[in-house]
């Protein structure tokens, strides 16, 4: 169990309709970036290897539909996560004030241990933009608020901080695995007394 | 040509082979009528549960139960046209797969000649040809596994699930990889999450579980055991049933490792576990090793064991010194002799019964792994259908030099080696004394039905189970099954009989199938099952006469064929 082992780590985008989640995950993975809108049916998957510090890490990015008619996943979807990344246009004030539902969403269909702790990042797309209607300062009270979640502003566009935002997200997710690793180990049988046989026909699954 | 009266006969014929002078009325008729039939179904075994080797299970039961999910087939169509959405799966000529038990019967004559084809040439022929020992040739085969992911460039990964091998993919229901049978798992990780997406789609959607999904040539199975996935992927023509039973015993070989209990409470704390750190090289070489297995080994499909073929006498003796040795020795549970992966006595503690499948995991373990020659090996093993939420000690070792006879003690004390350790030795020294590991030897050069005792030229294989003791005797594989891809190719046929006979959408008694190089018999009696395999062209008279020679000959060796009573400590 060396713990020097190459981390996968399971990372979910989540934000509304259109701020570019996509457009996020294509610039950070692929170097891509297109003007053309195709909306994300369910799911969508990419992942990309980076190196943090010492170690290897293989992100597995889970990309979400933002329409609600594709939000259908839920649990089966954030199950299982190292962490979440939520994505709002900094163009569309809606988009900024729905992250606080998308955050209470994930963590209440996650369940996390520790949700007051588990690894966010918060990420205000479409810089490159003229008309600009969320101010930094507010985003980053609101992430301030929320346990101090990181908080990047990003032009997957012109490729700007999306590099450094998904590192945070590596470095964040890393940071927590390293906390956890209980060793444990299987329980003995016990066998039941003789007047009470167990009963070892029946089917365990 | 098909002639399928199966409604109404309960047995099915299908002729590849347009010369094939069987007719399935004639033959069920001809079988039942035989004399040494009513031998075997009124036979008495079973009715002792008590002294019973593995308990008189209700596999047959069982499985029917867990195939009767699959009867809900509304769920197919929908989910196929669901993933054409999503762009993951080729679903040519799938969507009017509503019911695939008729599709699948429609289909079978005109994809026999193709699937045939598509085997000789298939990448798996490419093994090299040697012995069908199954020893020797998994090395090879690990070869053969490392030069198809060597060969994988990134665009192959595209492309991998077009290949015509058979994969076998594991994840956590997290969407992570666990285990991939070919390729490097962690190029597959979209691949995975795919999955793990269809999985959970049909559970929220319609609360019901993906089983199965065809698509042009390419069926898919799916098995979700929480916290696990299993997903199997092939283009060959076997039936569902079968496909799932190879994906259950990957399951059962993690839990064997790993104990149910213990993948639980990890993943229900550290629900983002990635289980492949629990599984070095070891514990994956099992797995390949299972599922291999389960393609050569008629003994996991049937859910019964293999004895070694040795005279009443001398397997009470055996088994009695080894329940004598260890009597009064409260924590112990099974005690097991093998020789080359038969069964060669039992003797456990009352009321405790060693499942089938329980004892195929503990022949892989033990031929799975070198390190227990010569040397007393400590390992903890979980045995699932005994009881999946705790493990068991397992003291293994060989009682002759060359390592063929092999002494598995079972007990639930981890403390308990030093003792049984001992137990090994007073065991060894009294079967020494008794000349037993010699007489165990002869039995291992003798074990092999003679064709020349059936006495039928035109018979090429035959298995049998008696389902009252969960035990099988097979023939010797001859000419033409002497090399890997040949004995390959021939349980995937007597596999594709067993789905029929076995389908739980129409229940058959007998399936006859004349395939392209030979004809397959599957007879499911009350007291039995057999497969038995013969040269294309045999007439009726000949597999009549054949079976009945077959029934009696078991009848007669009955006792030194099977196991007929187990002894206690």
């Amino acid at each position: 169990m060396s713990s020097r082992k190459k981390v996968l780590l399971k990372v979910i985008i989540l934000g509304d309709s259109g701020v570019g989640k996509t457009s996020l995950m294509n610039q950070f993975v692929n170097r891509k970036f297109t003007n053309q809108y195709k909306a994300t049916i369910g799911a969508d998957f990419l992942t990309k290897e980076v190196q943090i510090d010492d170690r290897l890490v293989t992100m597995q990015i889970w990309d979400t539909a933002g329409q609600e008619r594709f939000q259908s996943l839920g649990v089966a979807f954030y199950r299982g996560a190292d962490c979440c990344v939520l994505v709002y246009d900094v163009t569309v004030a809606n988009s900024f004030k729905a992250l606080e539902s998308w955050r209470d969403e994930f963590l209440i269909q996650a369940g996390p241990r520790d949700p007051e702790n588990f690894p966010f990042v918060v990420i205000g797309n479409k810089i490159d933009l003229e008309n600009r209607l969320v101010q930094m300062r507010k985003a980053q009270n609101w992430c301030t608020d929320k346990n101090n979640i990181p908080y990047y502003e990003t032009s997957a566009k012109e490729g700007v901080n999306v590099e450094k935002a998904f590192e945070t997200v590596a470095r964040n997710a890393l940071a927590r695995e390293k906390e956890i690793d209980t060793p444990d180990f299987p329980m003995p049988i016990r066998i039941p007394t003789e007047d009470k046989p167990k009963d070892s026909s029946g089917c365990p699954c | 040509m098909t002639t399928d009266t199966s409604s109404n006969s309960n047995s099915d014929v299908f002729n590849n082979n347009k010369c094939s002078p069987i007719a399935s009325n004639d033959l069920a008729t001809l079988l039942e009528a035989l004399p040494s039939l009513s031998l075997h179904n009124t036979s008495n075994i079973g009715d002792e549960v008590e002294s019973a080797v593995f308990i008189n299970n209700n596999d047959d039961h069982e499985q029917t139960v867990e195939e009767r999910r699959f009867t809900s087939t509304g769920l197919i169509s929908e989910l196929i046209r669901q993933t054409s959405v999503l762009n993951t799966v080729h679903d040519n000529g799938a969507s009017d797969d509503a019911s695939y038990h008729s599709a699948d019967e429609q289909a079978l004559v005109s994809t026999i000649q193709t699937r045939i084809d598509d085997e000789q040439s298939s990448a798996i022929s490419t093994l090299t040809t040697t012995s069908s020992s199954n020893e020797q040739n998994i090395p090879k085969h690990e070869q053969y596994r490392e030069d198809i992911e060597q060969s994988l460039t990134d665009d192959d990964y595209e492309q991998l699930l077009k290949g015509d091998v058979k994969h076998i993919f594991i994840l956590s229901d997290n969407g992570k990889p666990v285990f991939s049978r070919y390729g490097d798992e962690e190029k597959l990780l979209t691949l995975m999450g795919v999955m793990q997406t269809l999985i959970s789609f049909s559970e929220i959607h319609d609360r019901n579980q993906l089983n199965y999904i065809k698509a042009g040539r390419s069926r898919i199975v799916f098995l979700h055991k929480e916290p696990l996935v299993f997903v199997l992927v092939t283009h060959l023509n076997e039936h569902h049933s079968c496909l799932l039973q190879q994906l259950n015993y990957c399951y059962y070989q993690i839990i064997s490792t790993l104990t149910l209990s213990r993948i639980k409470h990890k993943f229900q704390v550290q629900p983002n576990f990635d289980l492949r750190r629990w599984l070095s090289n070891a514990e994956k070489k099992l797995l390949h090793n299972i599922i291999e297995m389960h393609e050569i080994d008629p003994g996991m499909m049937m859910t019964c064991a293999k004895c070694l073929t040795i005279p009443s006498n001398i397997r009470s003796q055996i088994g009695l010194a080894v329940a004598q040795t260890i009597r009064g020795q409260k924590d112990m549970i099974f005690a097991i002799i093998l020789a080359q992966g038969h069964l060669v006595s039992i003797a456990r503690l009352k009321q405790y019964h060693l499942h089938p499948s329980d004892l195929h995991l503990l022949i892989n373990l033990v031929n799975s792994s070198d390190a227990f020659k010569g040397v007393e090996a400590w390992v903890p093993v979980c045995l699932p259908r005994f009881d999946p939420g705790g493990c068991l000690h397992a003291h293994i070792s060989y009682l002759d030099d060359a390592c063929d006879i092999c002494l598995v003690l079972m007990t639930v004390n981890a403390e308990n080696f030093q003792i049984l350790s001992d137990f090994k030795q007073k065991i060894s020294d009294k079967l020494k004394k008794n000349g037993l590991i010699g007489q165990i030897n002869i039995a291992l050069v003798r074990d092999r039905m003679f064709s020349d005792e059936i006495g039928c030229n035109e018979l090429r294989y035959f298995a049998y189970k008696s389902r009252g003791l969960s035990q099988y005797t097979c023939s010797k594989l001859l000419a033409p099954y002497t090399t890997k891809e040949q004995h390959i190719r021939l349980f995937d046929l007597i596999r594709y009989v067993y789905g029929r006979l076995h389908d739980p959408s129409h229940q058959l008694k007998i399936v006859y199938y004349a395939a392209e190089y030979e004809s397959l018999l599957g007879w499911l009696a009350p007291g039995f099952e057999m497969h038995v395999v013969f040269s294309p062209m045999v007439t009726l008279d000949t597999v009549t006469t054949c079976i009945d020679r077959i029934l009696t000959y078991i009848k007669r060796e009955e006792s030194q064929l099977f196991i007929m009573k187990c002894e206690y400590f």
